[in-house]
This record gives C-alpha cells, sequence and structure tokens, in this order.
C-alpha cells in the first residue's frame, strides 16, 4: 500500500536541527519505506528514515516537501508525519 | 622568537610548553580484506565505541552547557544509526571488499560534498558534523584515542582553532596553564572559561599560530596583551619570569587582604559582590572576598530538564545560597532565558533575532504560571535571609509594573497560605538603551539598579558581541556605553536608589577608576576578579577617580579610553 501527502514546512529554522531529527526519528517508527523530496528546490526524493539525507535536502521555511510510504502501515506512517508538520514540531504557534 | 597578537580575553602571564589542539582526520590507508562479515563486525565494535563517547560527552556537557550544545551530540549520535550512512558504509565493505576505515572515509567524503553544495550557510555547515562523527570513527577504527585535553602529560599552553564547550568539558584544568584561540571574542565560550578559571588566555590570534605551533616549543602567554611569543630567546623569557613573580606576588597580597573591605583613599566604601550561577560557587566566591552577590544566575535551575523546577526545589536552592551568605546580600536575577534556547516545558517559538526577542523579563510576563513559582520561592525563601530580586531585558515602566502586580499577586496568595516572607527589594537591570535613556522614569519605580554592561554594549554598539568580526566595535569602554552608564547612575541617585554593576566591566581593575569616579556603589563579578578589583579601589580616591571620569568620557573612542586608563597612576 501506497500513500502520499503534500506539506508545508512552517517553522522558522525549517527542516534542521531539532526539526528535522523529530520527523526522522518519527519516520523510524513505522514499517513502510519513506520517500521525502523537497518540492519547492527540486531535490529528492531520498530516504526519509535517514537523518543525513533529509538534511541534504535543505529544506526551508515555507518549502513545499512530498511525502510517500509504501508499506503496510502506510496510512498510520503519513497520518504521524503530517500531524508533527501542522503540530509546527511540537511548538504550535496557537498554543 | 615569533610574536603573535589577539585579543587579549584573560589577564596573567603563562610561560610553558605548547599542545596543539587540532582535532583531525588520521591517515587512513586502503587495503582488501578476506573477511568481510568480520569487518562489518569490526566497524559495528567501532559505532558502539563512538555512541558510548557521544552518550559521556553530552552528558558532561549537560551539566555545565545548555541544551542546545548536548544537542549537538544527540543528533551526532542519529547519524550512527542513519541506514544511509551506515548502510552505505556496510554496502561498500562487502561490495569492494576494502577495509573499513577506508570505506568510513569515502561516504563521509560523499555527504560532505553533498552538503558543500548546498546554498544555505546552516545546512552546509553540516559538512563539519558529519566530517567530525567520521574522524571519531575513523580513530576508533584505527584504535587511535580522540584528541583529549584530559590527559595532558605536563603542563602547557593550549593552541587551537577554537575551544567549544565538548572541549572544555573533558579538559585537564589541572595541566591547563593558558590557551590561545584563533576564533572568538572576548565573550565567547573559551574566553569566559579561561576567566572563571583565573589562567590566562588570547582569542581571535592570527591563525599562523596553528602552523607556528604544529612542533612543540616553548612559548609565553601574555594574557594583558594579547600577546603570544614562540620559542622566545633568555631575554624575553627572563622579563616574563620576572613580570609573572610581580603578579603571583601581587595576586597573594590581594588575596590576604581579600576580606578587607573596598574602601578608596578618601573613604568611601564599595560593596564587591560575586556573579554566581551555581549553588556550589557561593563558598568559593566568599573565599575570595565576595561581600554578596550581586547576580544569581537562576538559569541553571531551568535548564536541561524536562519539567519546569518546582517551587519547593527552587525554594531549597535560593535558600542553601542564602544560608552560605547569612546577612549578607543574595540579588536574584528571575529566569533570564530567550528564543535561544529550548525548554521541553516551555513553548518558545524560534525567533530570527532572539536577542531582540521574547527573553528575560517580556517571556516571564508572557508565562506568568512559571514566573510565579520562581517569585513564590524566592519569597518563601526570603525569611532569615538577605534577598533581593531582580528582572532582567526591561525596556519600558510598563513591564516593571506588570511585574509588580504579579508580585502583588504572589503575596497575596502566600498570605492566604498564611506563609512567611520578608520585606525583598525589587531592582531591575539596565541593558537595554531605552532602559538607560530613560532611568530617571524607571528609577522611580525601583529600588535598585544593577547595569548589565555585556548586552548594554552590544545593543548600544549594535555589535554581536559572539562574532569576532566585529569585536571591536563590542567594547564597553567606548564613551557611548560608559555615558549612558554614567547617566544611569545619575538618574539613579537623584531618585535616591542604589546601584550596582555585574557585568565583565565590573571585574575589569582598569575600569575601577571610571566606575568609583561615577559614583558607582555596587561591583559585581566572577569571583576571581574580586581580590584584585578590591586592591584597586583602595588604591583610589573617589576625588580623584572623577577627574579620570570625566577626562575618559570626553575621549573619542574606546582605544582612547583604554590607552589613557593603562597609563595612569592611581592616588
Amino acid at each position: 500500500m501506497r500513500k502520499d501527502a503534500h506539506l508545508i514546512i512552517n517553522h522558522s529554522s525549517g527542516l534542521h536541527a531539532r526539526p528535522a531529527s523529530l520527523f526522522v526519528k518519527t519516520a523510524n517508527q513505522f514499517e513502510s519505506e519513506i520517500q521525502i523530496s523537497n518540492l519547492s528546490m527540486g531535490k529528492g526524493p531520498v530516504n526519509a528514515k535517514s537523518i543525513l539525507s533529509v538534511l541534504t535536502l535543505a529544506v526551508g521555511k515555507g518549502n513545499e516537501i512530498l511525502i510517500s510510504a509504501d508499506g503496510a502501515d502506510a496510512d498510520q506512517t503519513i497520518e504521524a508525519l503530517t500531524k508533527l508538520a501542522q503540530s509546527n514540531f511540537g511548538e504550535d504557534l496557537h498554543q | 622568537m615569533n610574536a603573535i597578537h589577539g585579543i587579549p580575553a584573560s589577564s596573567g602571564i603563562a610561560l610553558g610548553f605548547t599542545f596543539l589542539y587540532l582535532p583531525k582526520l588520521p591517515e587512513v590507508t586502503v587495503y582488501e580484506v578476506g573477511n568481510t562479515d568480520g569487518e562489518v563486525k569490526r566497524l559495528e565494535r567501532a559505532i558502539k565505541a563512538v555512541d558510548d563517547d557521544l552518550v559521556s560527552l553530552a552528558s558532561i556537557i549537560a551539566a555545565r552547557a545548555t541544551l542546545d550544545e548536548a544537542q549537538v551530540f544527540e543528533a551526532h549520535r542519529m547519524f550512527l544509526q542513519d541506514p544511509m550512512f551506515v548502510g552505505e558504509i556496510v554496502q561498500q565493505i562487502k561490495m569492494k571488499r576494502l577495509n573499513a576505515e577506508s570505506c568510513v572515509a569515502n561516504v563521509v567524503s560523499d555527504f560532505c560534498g553533498k552538503f558543500e553544495n548546498l546554498e544555505d550557510e546552516y545546512f552546509r555547515q553540516r559538512s563539519q558534523d558529519i566530517a567530525d562523527v567520521g574522524n571519531r570513527l575513523s580513530r576508533a577504527l584505527l584504535g587511535i584515542l580522540n584528541p583529549r585535553l584530559d590527559c595532558l602529560s605536563k603542563p602547557s599552553i593550549i593552541i587551537a582553532e577554537n575551544l567549544f564547550p565538548s572541549d572544555t568539558a573533558q579538559m585537564d584544568v589541572r595541566q591547563v596553564k593558558g590557551f590561545v584561540t584563533v576564533l572568538g571574542g572576548p565573550t565567547a565560550h573559551a574566553a569566559i572559561f579561561a576567566r572563571s578559571l583565573g589562567i590566562p588566555a588570547i582569542v581571535g590570534a592570527s591563525c599562523e599560530i596553528l602552523e607556528l605551533c604544529s612542533k612543540e616549543n616553548f612559548a609565553i602567554l601574555d594574557g594583558d596583551e594579547g600577546t603570544f611569543f614562540f620559542d622566545p630567546d633568555e631575554a624575553t623569557i627572563r622579563e616574563y619570569e620576572k613580570r609573572q613573580r610581580v603578579t603571583m606576588e601581587n595576586a597573594l597580597h590581594s588575596l590576604k587582604f581579600a576580606n578587607q573591605p573596598a574602601k578608596t583613599l578618601d573613604g568611601t566604601r564599595v560593596e564587591v559582590v560575586a556573579n554566581i550561577g551555581q549553588v556550589s560557587e557561593a563558598i568559593q566566591a566568599l573565599d575570595k572576598g565576595a561581600e554578596g552577590v550581586g547576580l544569581l544566575r537562576t538559569e541553571f535551575l531551568f535548564l536541561d530538564r524536562e519539567e519546569a523546577p518546582d517551587e519547593d526545589e527552587q525554594f531549597n536552592q535560593y535558600s542553601e545560597i542564602g544560608d552560605a551568605f547569612g546577612d549578607r546580600p543574595v540579588v536574584i536575577r528571575t529566569m533570564d532565558i530567550g528564543g535561544d534556547k529550548r525548554l521541553p516545558y516551555l513553548t518558545l517559538e524560534a525567533e530570527d533575532n532572539p536577542f531582540l526577542g521574547l527573553r528575560g523579563l517580556r517571556l516571564c510576563l508572557k508565562n506568568p504560571e512559571i514566573f510565579k513559582v520562581q517569585l513564590r520561592a524566592i519569597f518563601r525563601a526570603s525569611v532569615g535571609h538577605n534577598l533581593k530580586i531582580m528582572f532582567p531585558m526591561v525596556s519600558t515602566v510598563n513591564e516593571i509594573q506588570k511585574a509588580r502586580q504579579i508580585v502583588s499577586e504572589v503575596l497575596a496568595e502566600l498570605a492566604d497560605r498564611q506563609v512567611n516572607y520578608s520585606k525583598v527589594e525589587i531592582g531591575i537591570m539596565i541593558e537595554v538603551p531605552a532602559a538607560a535613556v530613560a532611568a530617571d522614569v524607571l528609577a522611580r519605580h525601583v529600588d535598585f539598579f544593577s547595569i548589565g554592561t555585556n548586552d548594554l554594549t552590544q545593543y548600544t554598539m549594535a555589535a554581536d558581541r559572539t562574532n569576532s568580526s566585529v569585536q571591536d566595535i563590542a567594547d564597553a569602554f567606548h564613551p557611548a556605553v560608559l555615558r549612558l552608564i554614567q547617566q544611569t547612575i545619575r538618574a539613579g541617585h537623584e531618585a535616591g536608589i542604589w546601584i550596582g554593576l555585574c557585568g565583565e566591566l565590573a571585574g575589569n581593575p582598569l575600569a575601577v577608576p571610571l566606575l568609583l569616579g561615577m559614583g558607582l556603589d555596587e561591583f559585581s563579578m566572577g569571583k576571581a576578579s574580586i581580590p584584585e578589583v578590591k586592591e584597586t579601589i583602595r588604591k583610589w580616591s573617589v576625588e580623584k577617580a572623577r577627574k579620570v571620569t570625566a577626562h575618559a568620557l570626553s575621549l573619542p573612542d574606546a582605544v582612547s579610553v583604554r590607552d589613557y586608563l593603562c597609563n595612569l597612576k592611581p592616588a
């Protein structure tokens, strides 16, 4: 089973340091193979479970990313990663 | 003999052999392996060893530095579990049948190449992190120890490009006579660390020093002038040995009188107190002659933890420091944290300019619950101790009024709980230029001021104090900064309140006549500077100091002020 999602990264530092490591840690909780691309910069796809690969995408604030999961838990994977990005990596702006 | 100049970061003189601390990639040779499974096992053992190392480094750092710095090691540990990194190394060992360290070097250099091609500066810098992890892995595979500063064979002068908290964390300070770094300014980590140990240091030295010191040799470090002599001649050695002896005799002399009050020749008594950031520093500060605490940084209670410290924990810590100082004053600065720090229990938005953002009192006013816990703990601990409260990063009267409103709510809650508290003076830091300019207005709302010259300087001069390229601009001796200090003291005195100063400037003997001349009441500094500053105060009269101040304030720039002060004779 395969599932995709388009996300905008709104975190002020983009996908690096803490947000990047949270993203990769979350990805590693699932069985699915997960790919991520930076659509805004035309980089990727790369393995979303690899912190180094994710960092090479240089995702900045406001960039659009595409994530796709392939595996039995693809639904849950995409849901968890989407939630993480939407909560601004646990630093919800509205809290 | 070669002389190299830099920025004097910590005073004193050291003579000794150099030790070049330059973590570099070890020599890697390439050879074929027969047993690739064995080679993968060897790689796995090395990964485990590096991981253990990083865990222990992270825990040493967490105890000393900020959460951000500890997070660097967390990121490095993630690299060691990265499937595209480790996976690729394993793949190469199996396919190419080459030794593990050569495959590590290949994969690291591939990743470095990818990062170095990126446009964004932050992402480009990650090549440094992967190179660092790669070096650790190679060293583990080759059985080479990581360059460490905890096993120096003899007392040495450390020469380095930069010293990070991870380097100083594992430094055997008994064997370190001083250090010289190429990067960093006088308020960089390395400089503050040197001053806290009371060892000489130079920062921002010319990078040729790294090449010069590639071979160990005898050298002289002059932390007063910012000069480093490599392979000095006999005459220079003798001159410096003499200066070192005089300095040590003076230091011993100062220490002998450290517990005597700091009274000027014409009988004015000023208070000399300590800046401390840990309970454990209290006793050391007393030994050096501290007459109290002018700045207790409470951040140590809040950083590097998952949950905010509760009221009882804070109460115990404040009481313990209060106990150490008896009836001497202890000024507690409320939490001074901003967007450059991460606290798991507090939502802090990352900011483009954290030093101009929601920090200090501004942050506390937005998070009154955390603020109230701290205030309750301080008021509870005030019974039997001479505690004072100080708010950091104040710009407007309105902020003081809001903070005072929260204080009244806290006092009402304590009264409801039938908890006792004593009268506590409430003051503010003057570190924002707006607060210095409007000091006459702010003074009507508080019991005291304490001037934070580090931030006041960087905000007034618009020069980041951690940026080595603008260090000459971010100088507290600039007449613009000195005028703001004078204006603040004058406005405070007209309103009948006392004024302290708790920035680096207070601990600099050079600044003593200036500050005496301006009428400063309380000098607060790192404990190591106390004996010497007390000694210097005793050599001046306020009358003479006033003339010095008047002249210094008329000079055009920081360099001329420093030159003028260096050539002064007291009394």
